[in-house]
């Protein structure tokens, strides 16, 4: 009775399968459905955006023509206000983040609150943040021109988000904001990676506060900073939707954006091909930041010896 | 029930340069209690892990009974395997874990029922049936991770240092319980440790393993008294056997083992080895084995003295300055600092060729 | 005798303001005041949705913080936008998004998590770069291709595009979380005679629905949120999701008392969702970069 129950166990068609096969085949079936449907929806526009970007508005051979055209006077100057986006927003996340970091590493009440709080920019929607800005730095009516105003700062209104001079730093400091929750949480990780023992034993060497922070604290999160700096950079240069509300690249083109030019050469001009190359050069810069961030770490990897 | 015969297995894990198990021969007859003993990382919980099916080998062949299992996924091996962290499902409750294979199996819900109370009496679990693992001890999950494992009458029960979670009072007890569920089911069981005195007090038949490679393979009286080579000799044994190294030389018809440290008559015969003084050899004894007489050829300067109760053992040099650990009368007076003379009997000699470190002698285990 | 108690209580006193008790109340003093700071944008469009609207142009700053609990401006949001029926939408897009990509992206992360098979690396790659290509680029091919197909102005058109970026997101979450239960539990049920099939049902499916909760919790919010392909893929005033009817509604008209009013109460309505599910389940993407996502 046993033996013959025993018997079936092994009798199914089955059982000559490999353990191995039985798991390259699960492997297969289970991750099918994501990467089917992803490659399906990444590989198509893909490979649409690459053809569309080499046929001229108008023409139907293939050629650099919209290419050549990134090389002039609409371009440039968008990359710049990209990058200065990129680069500015990220600076200030940074410059918020690791003392936030520092600070809520300490031993303090609430601090799983606090926590949360600072991470809660990344959870409020584009549109309330961008009405929120809108109406603080409104001219008018602004809160940040009435404290002004009443306190004497200021002697006019500002226009922060109309004047060429102001609208850019405005534009920055909204997405520093909405960027801040994913710069904190990779510091506040690594932070929390270092193990207590190092700070400890830093103590008895004497190194106290600021030397402490110099010595042992940002060397530790240097890598983090790195990631955190490149990741939420790519993020921002990219970003088309804070500045679409906010500004939509003016006043006269100041915070004309790259994600900016490709929407208005699409549904203002009507010219996919200009609009699809713009789209592959945001790509590219992406890529290029990512391989270079790959590239330092394994530097300084290599540097400290480690594989 | 079933044998297990594992013929010529090897593995090697993905991105690892150094193979787990190697070429391991190894046949476990039906109804023993055999135990996998070595230290961390020499392939014991391995070889554990191919016989469930958890691992497949690279080479060799598994059988269970007749059958060979190669390729077999585990839940067509009718093994049951107890973790070392038990592994009990912490969303079901002691019914349902124990229940679970057999629900696997088809069988009906009253019958599972059933069956799962009769497990937990048979463990002392009657009271428990309803609870979670996260309500329980370390020693009721045991049980229950036990009562999961014979419920359905396995061919093969295999466990992966089940014990090493309990504190010392309760090991002791589950290792008595094993041995007499062992007695009662008559089945096959493989116990992996690296822990000797469970390996000693549970097999029947100990396997012991170094670096994915089986060194012995005997009753815990054999790989006591006759170790094979210098790893099991050194690993069996607490505190570790002496080892001396040395030449042998013969002179006025007796032989010594000469060492840089020590000169000690061997009245054990070896005339072979004596035959070739160039051969380096190294002398083994056991603690227990030495005995202090007033006129024995060892003077002993006390070190340090270990009164563990049931047993003293004193840790001394000689002259020139080869550390002993011998074991002593745990009622005799001895201080630091006192010299005694101790005797090795030529029974409790082991001799190794210091070279490959197996055991020299004519009846070889 | 006196002077002795006074010298005690002296330094028990310098002792005490010295004391980790106190250092630890400046510090959370301190943290207070930043985190006041950065969350100002947000709590300020909530003050300001509770002012009163008469005045909400008032140029006095005394009338900037709402002298009382005022919700005309949430009233005269829900009664002239159809803000109900754009919520009504993205309710609708962000669930159904939310069940498409906890459907294909658990199965997916068990994988990956835990079994050996050819073309995983390949496969973490490509979950890895699509989180990695921006919406923009994509935003454009995708709006052709849908037209051909003719899923533009169609919810499933824009819950297979929103799937492009949580699919990537969940199943960095489930990962994380399959990576916490114990691999002996799985193997235990293979033991136990399970098949791969029933120990996903048994076994893996039960231990991981807090992890499912929180990863659709997260997907939920971004798709909730998404404003770029709403923007493009939907043009009918009846399809729009909450973001997009806001804008549309909201850039359609002067800029009066009343419109300011109910933009900030429409944003707080908005944001409320995510916000919330935010603050419930947070701890878990944290907890997720503590694990070990980001080693120095």
């Amino acid at each position: 009775m046993r033996v013959s129950e025993r018997r079936s166990l092994f009798g199914q068609w089955w059982s000559s399968l490999t353990l191995d096969i039985y798991m390259q085949i699960a492997g297969i079936v289970l991750v099918f459905p994501a990467i089917f449907l992803l490659l399906a929806l990444l590989i198509a526009p893909f490979t649409f955006i690459i053809w569309s970007s080499l046929i001229k508005k108008g023409e139907t051979g293939l050629g650099l023509a919209n290419y050549s055209w990134l090389l002039g006077r609409t371009f440039l100057p968008s990359l710049k206000n990209s990058l200065i986006i990129g680069v500015g927003s990220v600076a200030l996340e940074i410059l918020a983040a690791v003392p936030l970091a520092l600070l809520l590493n300490q031993r303090l009440y609430g601090r799983g609150i606090f926590r949360a709080l600072v991470t809660l920019p990344w959870a409020v929607p584009t549109i309330s943040v961008a009405a929120s800005f809108l109406w603080l730095s409104n001219t008018n009516y602004g809160l940040f021109n009435q404290i002004g105003l009443a306190s004497g700062i200021l002697s006019l209104p500002l226009a922060f988000l109309g004047d060429p001079k102001l609208a850019m730093p405005a534009v920055i400091v909204a997405h520093a904001w909405k960027g801040l929750p994913l710069v904190f949480i990779i510091i506040f990780a690594a932070l929390q990676s270092l193990p207590s023992e190092h700070l400890e034993a830093a103590k008895v060497d004497g190194a106290w506060g600021l030397s402490q922070l110099r010595y042992i604290i940002l060397p530790h999160l240097k890598t983090a900073i790195g990631l955190a700096a490149v990741l939420s950079g790519i993020y921002n240069f990219a970003l088309f939707d804070l500045t679409f509300l906010l500004t939509g690249g003016g006043p006269s083109g100041t915070t004309m954006t790259l994600p900016m030019l490709e929407y208005n050469q699409m549904f203002r001009s009507l010219d996919t091909g200009r609009a699809a190359a713009v789209g592959l050069t945001i790509f590219l810069v992406g890529v290029l930041a990512l391989a270079l961030l790959f590239w330092l770490n394994t530097q300084d990897r290599k540097k400290r010896g480690l594989r | 029930m079933a044998k297990i015969e594992l013929q010529n297995i090897s593995k090697t894990y993905p991105r690892e340069a150094k193979p787990a198990v190697q070429d391991l021969t190894l046949h476990i007859p039906d109804g023993q209690f055999v135990v996998l003993l070595g230290p961390s990382g020499c392939g014991k919980s391995t070889t554990l892990r191919m016989i469930a099916g958890l691992e497949e080998p690279d080479s060799g062949e598994i059988k269970i009974g007749e059958l060979r299992v190669n390729g077999v996924p585990p839940q067509r091996r009718d093994t049951a395997f107890v973790f070392q962290n038990y592994a009990l499902y912490p969303h079901m409750t002691v019914a349902q874990n124990i229940g679970f294979p057999l629900k696997m199996r088809g069988l009906s819900a009253q019958a599972i029922r059933q069956r799962a109370e009769e497990t937990g009496r048979v463990l002392g679990l009657e009271a428990l049936l309803d609870r979670y693992p996260g309500q329980l001890s370390g020693g009721e999950r045991q049980r229950v991770a036990l009562g999961r494992a014979i419920v359905r009458d396995p061919a093969v029960f295999l466990f992966d240092e089940p014990l090493s979670n309990l504190d010392a009072q309760l090991r002791g007890d589950m290792r008595v319980e094993l041995v007499h569920l062992q007695r009662r089911l008559r089945a096959t069981f493989v116990f992996v440790t690296h822990d000797q005195v469970e390996a000693m007090t549970l097999a029947d038949v100990i396997a012991v393993m170094s670096t994915g490679v089986l060194q012995q393979l005997g009753t815990p009286e054999q790989i006591y008294q006759q170790p094979v080579n210098l790893f099991v000799a050194g690993f069996i044994g607490s505190p570790r056997m002496n080892f001396i190294e040395g030449n042998l030389i013969a002179q006025d018809g007796m032989t010594f083992l000469k060492s840089d440290l020590l000169e000690l008559p061997v009245r054990k015969c070896l005339p072979d080895l004596a035959a070739n003084p160039q051969a380096r050899i190294i002398l083994g004894f056991r603690p227990e084995d030495a005995q202090l007489t007033p006129t024995g050829e060892v003077e002993l300067k006390l070190e340090l003295i270990e009164a563990l109760g049931s047993q003293k053992f004193i840790y001394g040099r000689t002259s020139q300055g080869q550390q002993l650990v011998v074991g002593v009368d745990p009622k005799s007076h001895l201080a630091v600092g006192d010299v005694v003379n101790l005797t090795i009997p030529p029974d409790g000699m082991h001799f190794f060729d210091a070279e490959t470190g197996t055991r020299l002698s004519r009846h070889q285990a | 005798m006196s002077a002795l108690t006074t010298k005690e209580t002296t330094s028990s006193t310098v002792s005490w303001l010295r004391s980790p008790q106190v250092k630890a109340m400046w510090l959370t003093l301190i943290a207070m005041l930043a985190i006041l700071v950065i969350t100002f944008p947000f709590v300020w469009i909530l003050l300001s949705s509770l002012r009163s609207v008469e005045n909400f142009l008032s140029l006095d700053l005394r009338d900037a913080l709402p002298r009382s609990l005022d919700f005309t401006s949430y009233r005269l949001a829900l009664q002239r936008s159809d803000l109900f029926l754009w919520m009504g939408n993205s309710l609708f897009v962000a669930v159904l998004t939310t069940c498409l990509s906890l459907l294909v992206s658990a199965p997916a992360a068990f994988a990956l998590t835990r079994l050996r098979f050819r073309g995983k690396d390949a496969a973490s790659i490509i979950l890895v770069l699509s989180y990695a290509v921006p919406s923009i680029m994509l935003a454009i091919p995708l709006l052709v291709l849908l037209v051909k197909m003719r899923l533009n102005n169609s919810f499933i058109g824009l819950i297979l595009v929103h799937a492009t970026f949580t699919i990537p997101f969940t199943s960095w979450i489930l990962q994380d979380f399959y990576r916490s239960i114990p691999t002996d539990l799985e193997e235990a049920g293979y033991i136990d005679g399970a098949s791969l099939v029933r120990v996903l049902w048994h076994i893996i499916l039960p231990l991981s629905i807090p992890g499912l909760l929180a990863a659709g919790a997260y997907s939920f919010i971004l798709s909730w949120n998404e404003f770029l392909f709403a923007l493009i893929l939907l043009n009918s005033y009846d399809s729009f999701t909450a973001p997009v009817g806001v804008h549309a509604y909201f850039t359609a008209r002067g800029a009066d008392e009343s419109m300011w009013a109910q933009l900030m109460a429409a944003s707080v309505i908005v944001s409320l969702p995510s916000v919330l599910l935010f603050a419930y389940f947070q701890r878990y993407l944290i907890a997720g970069f503590l694990k070990g996502a980001v080693k120095g």
